[in-house]
Order: structure tokens, then C-alpha cells, then sequence
């Protein structure tokens, strides 16, 4: 008698051995065109069998939003409300004491940096990378040339997945990770042990709030054996100021 | 980012139960959903200016299915099987429960059990593969043939055919 836990395991196969075959899944922006039907008939079929093969994404794709509504108690949805809010970028309040001999230039100077403001804010828009989130593969420090040339993540994703990989240093029982902020010595977040996986390699899902200062950022992979543990990788990442 | 006098405050009201329980719906848990309902909200209020004075649900469908599928492929495919580490939960520390010991025998029964079901999916054809697949990962006939591009009828009789396939090698009566 074939049990769910059986076909949870087969169909888990299944799709291991389907995406060792096919690249990554399709992106975003792709699975929307498909969706939309806008995307030419290669190019459909091509999203369409990467999404047989992560099916996790085509069940995405293919729920509906519900059309009706039911609220949330007033209460929860103040509170909610409330919460959105204070995740807005504060305004700041405009300095209300200018004297009048500074005044003209004051404006000139205000005029100037507004327009520049705007030129610089469409030109930055219009190559900007429509992004949530953002992924990364790490590389360590010594094989990109140093801190100098550290990875820089998306100023405007919401949250990045670091891939950090195991190169070279396959004699570990466990291995950890730490990250340190912007000079700092001591890690402002720990892991705990992590096994090795067959991938050779661990993701960190980190919210975007957590890289708040700007900065070079280190991710350091220890090995873990004997109760001991040795410093193996340094994995620089940059984040840009606003 | 101002919310003030322009609308968007109502419509946050109006519709943030609805896209909080369209990701409950999609199997997300409760914090998760709360917190990508607010990534919603927050890009729509990005574009918020350009559409003052249309109907914003089309906007809003679109950006919460845009961040549901962000979401779902970085967090559980893109990078298969690696080991993830939630900086939310650096604390957290499942005990679960040992399993009941399993016998020589069960092990070898369950491994045989799984090894002719995968043989028997396998000898399956492609299209029943799909169909099967999308359907035991909960997508509907509708769903189904919309992602496959295929008839509805085409998606009920692969999936009936692949069943009494996997029976008939499976050995095992309807």
C-alpha cells in the first residue's frame, strides 16, 4: 500500500532529478509574462516546462487572488495600519529660520538640487532593477580581490538570500557562520552548527532591515570539528548608503 | 513616503484582509503573510501616484502575486536543498520527537515500496508525469491546464490514465 509519506518522497526525487536537468527557475517577470499570455511560443514552453519542474511556483502562478472580503477586527487592522506606517521613511522637517540676506541663494541652491534631485531620481528609476528581494552568491574574500571588490546587494530589494558555498574545506564534521556589521569585531548574528549538504553550500535569508547601516558587511564560515572551531572564509558585501 | 489624504489609507483598509488571506491560501504562515501583505502595500504606494484615480485592485493583484512568486523562488527553489537559516529565528530550536524505532525489515519494505513507485511514475509518459505531479501539488483541473496549455478534458483523462497505470504496476486493486 503506497502511503502520502511515500509519494512525498518520490515526488521529491522526481523533482531533484528534474532541476539537475534545467536551469534555475524562471524569474519573476517571466512567470507573469507566461501568466499573461505574452511571451513568444518558445519562450512559453520553455517557462512552462521550468515550471512542471517547481511546481511550488506554478501552484503560485496559478492561485487566484480571492475576489471577496472579509475584514480583519478593526482592532488588528488599526494595529496593522499603524505598523505599515513605521516602516515609511520619515519626513524631515524642513528648517523653519532663514535669514534674508540668504535667501536668493537659499532658493537658487533649493531650485537647483530640487531639479537635480529629480533628474537624478528618473535616471535612477529608469535603470532600476524591479526587485523585492535580492540573491546572491558569495565568493570568499581572497578569490575576488579582497574587501575593495566586495559584492554590493540591491539598494531597493526588501530582503537578500546570501548563498555562501564551502570551497575547499570539505574536512569538517559542521561548520557555523557569523556576521559582522560595518567595523565591527564582534558578530552581530550567530548561527548555530550547520550540517554540510550535498550542495556544499548555506543561504542566509536576510531582511533588508537587519543591513541597515551602509557599509561593508562580513560573513565569516568557521569549521566546526572536535569541539573546536577554525576560521575558513571571509565573504565580504557591501551596502550602499540611501 | 506619504499615506496622508490621498486615498491610500482607504484603500489599504479596504483590501489588506484580502491579500493577507490570499497568501494564508497560498500555505504561507500567519507572521510570513502579514509580512508580505506590507511589502505589497509599501510598493503600492511606490506607484501610488500614477494610479490616483483608477481602480487599484488590478495594481494590487499584480504586485501581490509578483512578491508571492519572489518570495517562493528565492526561499524555497532557488537555491534547492541548501541549508536555510532564518535571521528572524536565530534562536529557535526544534526538538522534535524521535521517531518509533523502525525494524530492519520496515526500512527495507519502505525503500523497495518507494524505489517501484518512482519506477512505475517514471514509465509514466511525460504529459501524465505533469499532470499528475501539478495535481498532487495541489493545483487544480483548471490550474493544471492553464499551466499546461492543454484541454480540461486532456488534464482529467491523464490523470485518470497515470492512476490506473500506477495500480496496475503498483499492483494494487482500484
Amino acid at each position: 500500500m503506497i502511503r502520502k509519506d511515500d509519494w512525498e518522497v518520490v515526488l521529491a526525487r522526481v523533482s531533484a532529478e528534474e532541476r539537475e536537468g534545467v536551469a534555475l527557475p524562471p524569474t519573476t517577470e517571466e512567470m507573469l509574462a507566461f501568466d499573461q499570455g505574452s511571451l513568444s511560443p518558445e519562450e512559453t514552453e520553455r517557462v512552462r516546462l521550468l515550471l512542471i519542474a517547481y511546481p511550488e511556483l506554478a501552484r503560485a502562478l496559478a492561485h487566484p487572488l480571492p475576489e471577496d472580503d472579509e475584514p480583519l477586527p478593526a482592532a488588528e487592522l488599526d494595529r496593522r495600519w499603524m505598523e505599515f506606517q513605521q516602516t515609511l521613511p520619515r519626513r524631515r522637517e524642513p528648517s523653519r529660520v532663514l535669514l534674508f540676506w540668504k535667501a536668493s541663494a537659499a532658493l537658487a541652491a533649493a531650485l537647483a538640487i530640487a531639479f537635480g534631485g529629480l533628474l537624478w531620481q528618473a535616471r535612477r528609476d529608469l535603470g532600476r532593477p524591479h526587485v523585492i528581494g535580492d540573491e546572491r552568491l558569495l565568493e570568499p574574500d581572497g578569490q575576488r580581490g579582497g574587501a575593495e571588490a566586495a559584492l554590493t546587494i540591491a539598494p531597493y530589494s526588501d530582503w537578500c538570500l546570501l548563498t555562501v558555498p564551502i570551497i575547499g574545506a570539505s574536512g569538517y564534521e559542521d561548520y557555523r557562520l557569523d556576521i559582522h556589521g560595518p567595523g565591527q569585531r564582534s558578530a552581530v548574528w550567530r548561527s548555530g552548527v550547520l550540517s554540510r549538504r550535498s550542495n556544499d553550500a548555506f543561504s542566509i535569508v536576510v531582511p533588508r532591515r537587519f543591513l541597515a547601516s551602509p557599509g561593508t558587511y562580513q560573513v565569516v564560515l568557521y569549521g566546526v570539528r572536535g569541539g573546536g572551531e577554525e576560521r575558513l572564509a571571509t565573504y565580504s558585501l557591501r551596502v550602499p548608503g540611501d | 513616503m506619504s499615506t496622508g489624504g490621498d486615498g491610500f489609507e482607504e484603500t489599504y483598509r479596504k483590501y489588506y484582509a484580502r491579500v493577507w488571506r490570499y497568501y494564508r491560501s497560498c500555505r504561507i504562515s500567519d507572521d510570513e503573510s502579514h509580512d508580505l501583505a506590507q511589502d505589497t502595500f509599501k510598493r503600492l504606494l511606490e506607484h501610488w501616484s500614477s494610479i490616483r484615480g483608477e481602480d487599484p485592485w488590478p495594481f494590487l493583484k499584480q504586485i501581490a502575486k509578483s512578491v508571492l512568486l519572489n518570495y517562493i523562488r528565492a526561499t524555497k527553489t532557488q537555491k534547492r536543498a541548501a541549508t536555510t537559516v532564518t535571521l528572524d529565528d536565530p534562536e529557535i530550536v526544534i526538538d522534535l520527537p524521535a521517531p518509533p524505532e523502525q525494524t530492519y525489515e520496515d526500512r527495507e519494505d519502505e525503500r523497495r515500496r518507494r524505489e517501484l513507485l518512482h519506477r512505475a511514475f517514471r514509465e509514466l509518459s511525460k504529459g501524465q508525469q505533469a499532470c499528475l505531479r501539478l495535481r498532487l501539488n495541489d493545483l487544480s483541473y483548471e490550474e493544471i491546464q492553464k499551466t499546461l496549455g492543454i484541454t480540461l478534458d486532456a488534464v482529467k483523462s491523464r490523470i485518470r490514465d497515470a492512476k490506473r497505470q500506477l495500480r496496475e504496476r503498483l499492483g494494487e486493486k482500484s
